[in-house]
């Protein structure tokens, strides 16, 4: 066939020879530039796909550094942290349970009749007894943060005695008072000489 | 000005004189010690061997052969001289009567001779006229009789009875002369059939043809060669004003490549090809050295007159014999009529014809001496048809191809074209178009293969860059969720720490500051109690967390002072100190009634570590009437 072909070309006048060869060559160059054409946009896409996700690595990824972690910060050193500090709130329970709840009227009530009683048992004349800075707070469960929990200790209120007695009922009252369910400490105490012998007290408890 | 111009013009001309004078300088070939000269013609292929001295190359052998075909024939001889020799040289040049020799008058100096393709198509137009009388010698009669089919005789009486056919008319009129011949049975067809043979392959029938070309040179070369010649003619590539005469000779590139062919298929290199008319004026001046010679050549079909000097072949005139025998008249009209007037010896050389009364006859004629060419006998073998007087021609050109003979008494055309430069080659237009079209190739077919792999090798980077992008995600995922992890820690742990702080702070305000008044409020009033004596009076005493203020009286600062030195010894447990003390002189009784001469007021204060040294116990008297301490 191939032969026949030949054969067949060269049978031809040189025009048409030149003709063929012609419309062969631009045959050939269209093809060729076709097919150029194909690789270099397959080319061009592929090479801007791997561009595109190398410069998302750069952006959303970067360099990426080994974090460095303090050998303190760990899961047995929480443990650990978290039993001291369960101690610790059971030590500061063992001691702040005994102050009345402030959001307990009741027991506050309750507390000042305690010592009412426990001045008359003893002698002591309670001329005055009032509550001062008194702040009904919100239940504990309430409290958002820990340090707010601590400070109705810091900031707790007062009854304010005025009472008439001798030295040594007022020694008594004030030692009597650690005797009581909650706590009731003696902050501030003036004691003044008053006519006869007799002293006039001006205490502030802390309840 | 005019007088360097002058200057740089003759400095040209001499560089050119010089450069013609190399260009004439032909010096022997080192190392052609020996080489074949072929001869080829009617009678088939003849070779010689030669073998070259300091100054002159000898016969060393001869073979014929009569093959037709050119590769065969070449290959007999070879064989035959393989026979003799123990070796034989590569490279050999032939005599051929295919080749046409002539004197052209060129307008081509030979100080610049221009580029050969030039001066072929200059020769190729000059030549034109000078192939006239030539192609009588391929005439078939000729051939059969040089090949010793037909003698002379015979050739005549068929000539004759084919006039006699022809004259009658008729069918028997179209009768051709090799056939009569065969009729007649002076020959046989296979004799007649290998003369067409010979005659197809020797005989050119292209115009086509390769010319090699010879400056003439004179005695006086240099000085007639620029006589006349004004230095800008002398300066210029062309010379268009004079005309210099050129010894040229011809042959077609066809048949140039047949015989190249067949003697490569032997193995041997032709060199040059050299017209066989006229091959023996080159042996002629190896011998006479005459001005003016005159040779004549008789031809088995044809007379050759060569006209020249002791360095060149001036004319070279060529005509066809008449039928029948050589007379007298036929040499005598182509001998021009000034030859007497020349020379005093003219040549003759024939091959084959007894010429010793031809040589008489014309001497009596033209009143000068004729004499014969004669070579002879050689010291090798020789066929017994074969005269010596035909080694002439052979060497006559091997003398001349190797430098022994002048060089202008011959021609010859190089067997192959003159390569052009590398840098030429390069530079002609088809060249640089298959240059063009390769490159053009290459960079296409590179481009291809450029983007096949560029395509490649981005694919696998994007390959690549998606692992990457994955196993770097994943890895950046469980760092930040690691992170994420320590940080959340990092604030457990922070907040637990903070709140142990808090707890311990407060452990500390409890334990410290509010359980401990419980006992040293109590403690602290008995401590003051019981650091009253006998001359103190306390009318005041206030307690604080912080310090105790006590106000009262003493009936003397030294009372005074005693409650304050006991006070500071009982209120040491409880972790007070007795500071700043005052004693002053009463003027007013107590609330109560009671007068005692001294108020006093201590400031006691919360000791913190060890007691202090100073001793503030006693009680500094103060100045009533000023008030000072």
């Amino acid at each position: 066939m191939v032969a026949g072909i030949s054969q067949k070309f060269k049978r031809l006048a040189a025009k048409e020879k030149q003709q063929i060869v012609i419309l062969a060559v631009c045959v050939v160059v269209s093809i060729y530039t076709f097919f150029a054409a194909m690789l270099w946009e397959e080319m061009f896409n592929v090479e801007k796909l791997a561009n595109r996700k190398e410069n998302r690595i750069e952006s959303r990824i970067g360099k990426i550094v080994e974090p460095k972690f303090n050998n303190a910060i760990s899961d047995k050193n929480l443990a650990i942290l978290t039993e001291k500090l369960t101690d610790s709130n059971q030590q500061i329970s063992e001691i702040t349970e005994r102050f009345i709840p402030l959001n307990d009227a009741d027991r506050l009530q309750q507390l000042k009749l305690n010592i009412s009683a426990l001045a008359e048992d003893i002698g002591l004349v309670i001329k005055h007894l009032e509550v001062q800075d008194i702040k009904f707070q919100a239940k504990e469960e309430e409290l958002a943060e820990f340090s707010d929990l601590h400070k109705k200790y810091y900031e707790r209120p007062f009854l304010y005695i005025q009472a008439e007695s001798r030295f040594f009922a007022l020694v008594n009252f004030i030692e009597a008072l650690k005797e009581l369910k909650n706590i009731a400490v003696v902050k501030e105490i003036q004691v003044t000489r008053g006519e006869h012998g007799a002293l006039i007290i001006n205490m502030k408890v802390l309840v | 000005m005019p007088e360097n111009n002058g200057n740089a013009k003759n400095i040209t001309a001499q560089l050119n004189k010089v450069k013609l004078q190399l260009q004439q300088l032909r010096l022997p070939e080192l190392g052609a010690k020996s080489l074949l000269v072929f001869q080829s013609g009617n009678f088939g292929l003849r070779a010689c061997l030669f073998s070259a001295d300091k100054d002159y190359a000898s016969i060393t052998d001869f073979a014929e052969s009569r093959q037709v075909d050119f590769t065969r024939a070449i290959a007999d001889i070879i064989q035959q001289l393989k026979t003799r020799n123990k070796s034989l040289p590569s490279r050999c040049i032939l005599i051929s009567p295919s080749v046409i020799s002539a004197n052209l008058a060129l307008p081509v100096t030979p100080v610049k001779t221009k580029p050969d393709p030039d001066m072929q198509e200059l020769i190729r137009w000059e030549i034109d006229g000078a192939l006239s009388d030539d192609n009588k010698q391929w005439l078939i009669g000729s051939m059969l009789v040089e090949r010793g089919y037909l003698t002379s005789g015979q050739r005549e009486e068929v000539v004759i009875e084919l006039e006699l056919l022809q004259a009658k008319g008729g069918d028997s009129a179209m009768v051709r002369f090799g056939d009569l011949a065969v009729e007649l049975g002076y020959l046989s067809t296979a004799e007649l059939q290998e003369c067409f043979a010979l005659q197809n392959k020797l005989l050119e029938l292209e115009q086509d043809s390769v010319f090699g070309y010879q400056a003439e040179i004179t005695e006086n070369a240099l000085d007639t060669q620029f006589s006349g010649l004004s230095d800008d003619v002398l300066m210029s590539d062309s010379d268009n004003q004079t005309e210099h005469p050129w010894l040229v000779s011809g042959v077609g590139r066809n048949i140039r490549k047949r015989w190249r062919g067949a003697f490569a298929l032997n193995a041997l290199k032709l060199q040059s090809f050299y017209p066989d008319n006229g091959a023996t004026f080159a042996a002629l001046g190896l011998r006479s050295h005459e001005e003016n010679q005159y040779l004549i050549e008789i031809q088995p079909s044809h007379l050759v007159l060569i006209q020249g000097s002791t360095k060149n072949l001036k004319s070279i005139k060529t005509k066809a014999r008449l039928d029948g025998d050589l007379s007298i008249d036929e040499i005598l009209d182509l001998c021009p009529l000034e030859l007497t007037k020349q020379t005093e010896v003219l040549y003759l050389y024939s091959i084959d014809e007894s010429l010793d009364e031809l040589c008489f006859a014309l001497s009596e004629r033209l009143n000068i001496e004729v004499t014969t060419l004669q070579q002879a006998k050689p010291n090798i073998s020789l066929p017994a048809d074969f005269l010596s007087d035909g080694l002439l021609p052979f060497i006559g050109i091997a003398n001349h191809y190797l430098g022994f003979a002048e060089q202008g008494r011959a021609c010859s055309v190089a067997a192959k074209d003159k390569e052009p430069p590398i840098w030429q080659k390069l530079f002609q237009p088809k060249v640089m178009m298959v240059t063009a079209a390769g490159l053009g190739i290459v960079s296409a077919a590179g481009f291809i293969i450029w983007m096949q792999y560029n395509l490649s090798y981005q694919e696998q980077r994007l390959l690549d860059l998606k692992a990457k992008y994955e196993t770097e995600n994943k890895v950046k995922q469980q760092y930040s969720k690691v992170q994420s992890e320590y940080k959340k820690l990092t604030t457990e742990i922070h907040t637990i720490q903070a709140q142990i702080k808090l707890n311990e702070e407060l452990h500390e305000y409890l334990t410290n500051e509010i359980l401990p008044a419980s006992n040293s409020v109590p403690g602290t009033l008995s401590a003051i109690a019981n650091a009253i004596n006998e001359g103190v009076l306390i009318e005041e005493v206030k307690l604080t967390s912080k310090n105790i203020e006590i106000n009262g009286r003493a009936l003397k600062t030294h009372n005074a002072s005693l409650f304050a030195q006991q006070l500071n010894e009982n209120l040491y447990p409880w972790h007070y100190q007795v500071g700043d003390t005052q004693s002053i002189p009463a003027k007013e009784t107590t609330a109560d009634g009671v007068y005692l001469d001294y108020k006093m007021h201590l400031q006691v204060t919360r000791r913190y570590g060890k007691r202090s040294n100073t001793n503030n116990t006693v009680i500094k008297p103060v100045n009533v009437t000023t008030g000072a301490k």
